[in-house]
């Protein structure tokens, strides 16, 4: 121990030894080789250290920085040791040399184990070709895909601009951020001014763009897609039906942070489906209309049957029983019925020329007629009549104050009504007549005449009251003519009649005079 | 075999009609007793009068019924006839007689059991006699 603290007592002591000059024989290019050889090495020794720090300074995140901390510090004391053997030429300071030695010696042995450490590390770093390879690799299957992407967002593009209906993206804030070409079939503007604004700045005076942004809002708050159809006037082909769906998309927080919308434009199926209601609407008509035909056509069979057929039958008998018969009165009685028989036989032909007339003359000339005036001119021709029963008749064509209509045939379809009225009137009051007028919003004008007199049992009848020759009442003076005529002329100008009523609680006929059109 | 039909009935409004067929069976002499009703609903309310009478000698033995008359046809007096014949103890045979030749009243007739058969106006003497005759034997 004593000796170790000597050692170091004694450490920059050099009377212990010789210079090197003067140990040995030294020629001076000999040791000055030596010297200037050692004073490089060790400077050059001095400099590495420097370069590994610039080095690894540059390289920013370079691996193995203790490792090469260690190589520095070794290298340095490298330098220093022959420094100091070129200094012990002069001076002799072999106690300092042994320590420097020393110390080198410890850190060129930490060095090796930390550099057996790193080993496998460093084996695994890559060259520098290595690592071309691997970016020259990597670079090409970045192009690949890039053109893959690039190809795919030209089929995503085309498959949207292609698309007839008109796609658009828009932000949370309602700016547009993308609108497909269909855009461009329908508004005057170029398609890249929508692009970051809202609908408002776009078309600000657009009837629709404030429905439209409400609308988007709505999606935006409830993140529900919404649909509805529109009527809107555009630009390029005015007016026109859309159907319009709006449909949120959310992010990865589940919120709505844009919206698609798709605009189709539904005018030719809207077109088509006008067009058939249309058809489906005059084929009704028309279906009304053989109805009709058809209805009429059934009545003259069963007028031929029962009000021709008939009567013609009880012509030949009597006058077969005429011919048979003896005796002068008898012969004058029969005569009597042949006139009456072929009386009725003509009023019957009369009323059916009538009728078919009515059902010939569709083209009858129409003419502005007001209710009121006709109503009062028919009051007036059955005045006598009026007063002697005390009936009491009012009107209300407020609704609708007149129709276009021949004049003969609404003459005639009031005074039936009225006369009707006053015929069956109930034999316990006076007879109360009430007519009023309506139109419906499609324009179809009905008549409404109400009375207060002995009603038809309709369960019964129902089917047969404007049948010809059909009387309800066991009254001798109808002659079931009246409605029969009311109804064929209301029928031939495309209307209808019907009526309500109940035994003893009066009746109401309601004319509709343009229920469908004529063919 | 009885001599002569005690009584016939007819339904129809057609005065002419009554006149005749009245001519023809008288013509025939074959009935006692001939009725007239110028409705379904009149007959009716003889045939329900009689019965409360408890008077079933002056039930017809046959009706000839027409079918279209006014307040009463003779479809509606065929189903009010339906109710009443459990009450009636005496055989009746009923014939409809129309003008109509039309197909569907002819079947609407037939498939009515209480109608023997339909007969198409004008009716003549001879059908008259034989439907009398066929009811005689």
């Amino acid at each position: 121990m004593q000796s170790f603290f000597e050692f170091f007592k004694e450490l920059f002591k050099t009377n212990d030894f010789m210079p090197r000059w003067v140990s040995g024989r030294w020629t001076e290019a000999h040791g000055w080789l030596y010297i200037l050889s050692t004073i490089v090495i060790g400077l050059s020794y001095f400099a590495i250290p420097v370069m590994l720090f610039i080095f690894i300074k540059k390289k920013k995140n370079f691996p193995f920085k203790g490792v090469f901390f260690l190589f520095s510090l070794f290298i340095i004391f490298c330098g220093i040791t022959y420094i100091l053997d070129a200094i012990m030429f002069w001076v002799p300071i072999y106690r300092l040399n042994a320590v420097l030695l020393f110390l080198t010696a410890i850190i060129s042995a930490a060095t090796v184990i930390a550099l057996y450490k790193k080993l496998p590390l460093a084996l695994n770093l890559k060259s520098p070709e290595q690592l071309q390879k691997i970016i020259e690799d990597q670079t090409a299957a970045l192009v690949l895909a890039n053109q893959k992407l690039t190809e795919s967002e030209e089929q995503f593009k085309a498959l949207v601009n292609n698309n007839p209906d008109v796609i658009t993206l828009m932000d949370a804030k309602l700016r547009y951020k993308f609108v497909n070409d269909s855009l461009s079939k329908l508004s005057n503007k170029s398609l890249s001014s929508y692009i970051g604004k809202t609908p408002c700045e776009v078309l600000p005076n657009h009837p629709h763009t404030e429905a439209f942004t409400s609308k988007l809002q709505n999606v935006l708050e409830n993140g529900k897609k919404v649909e509805y159809e529109v009527e809107s006037t555009v630009d390029k082909i005015g007016q026109a039906y859309f159907l319009v769906q709006i449909i949120p998309l959310t992010n990865k927080w589940n919120q709505v942070n844009e919206v698609i919308t798709i605009t189709k434009n539904i005018t030719p199926i809207r077109e088509n489906e006008r067009k058939l209601q249309e058809t489906i609407n005059k084929l009704e008509q028309f279906s009304k209309r053989l109805e009709y035909k058809r209805n009429t056509l059934q009545e003259f069979t069963y007028i031929v049957a029962h009000n021709l057929r008939s009567p013609t039958g009880n012509l030949v008998s009597l006058i077969d029983l005429y011919n048979r018969s003896v005796g002068a009165e008898k012969k004058e009685l029969l005569l009597s019925k042949i006139f009456d028989v072929s009386q009725q036989l003509s009023n019957t032909v009369h009323d059916l020329s009538d009728v078919l007339n009515i059902n010939q003359n569709t083209d009858l000339k129409t003419e502005l007629l007001s209710f009121k005036t006709m109503v009062d001119n028919q009051v007036k021709n059955i005045a006598a009549q009026i007063m002697a029963t005390g009936a009491n008749i009012s009107c209300n064509f407020s609704a609708c104050e007149s129709i276009q209509y021949p004049k003969v045939y609404l003459e005639s379809i009031i005074l039936n009504l009225l006369t009707n009225a006053i015929k069956y009137s109930s034999e316990k009051q006076k007879p109360i007549i009430h007519f009023n007028s309506a139109i419906s919003e499609k324009g179809k004008i009905s008549l409404t005449c109400t009375d207060n007199g002995q009603g038809i049992d309709l369960i019964k009848y129902g089917k047969k009251i404007f049948s010809l020759h059909k009387t309800f009442h066991g009254n001798s003076e109808a002659r079931g003519v009246g409605l029969f005529i009311t109804k064929n002329q209301i029928n031939s100008m495309g209307g209808s009649i019907t009526v309500k009523s109940e035994p003893d609680k009066g009746a109401t006929f309601i004319i509709h005079f343009n229920e469908f059109e004529l063919l | 075999m009885k001599k002569k039909i005690d009584s016939v009935c007819i339904i129809d409004d057609d005065l002419i009609y009554q006149f005749l067929v009245k001519e023809e069976i008288e013509y025939t002499n074959m009935v006692e007793k001939i009725m007239f009703f110028s409705n379904g609903d009149k007959a009716l309310q003889f045939l329900k009068l009689t019965l409360d009478n408890n008077d079933l000698a002056s039930l017809p033995d046959i009706i000839f019924l027409d079918i279209n008359m006014p307040v009463m046809d003779g479809w509606e007096f065929l189903e009010a006839y339906a109710i009443l014949k459990p009450r009636l103890v005496k055989k009746i045979t009923i014939y409809v007689v129309s003008s109509s030749t039309d197909n569907r009243d002819f079947d609407r007739a037939n498939a009515i059991n209480e109608v023997s058969d339909y007969i198409i106006k004008p009716v003549s003497g001879n059908q008259l006699e034989k439907i009398f005759m066929s009811l005689l034997s």
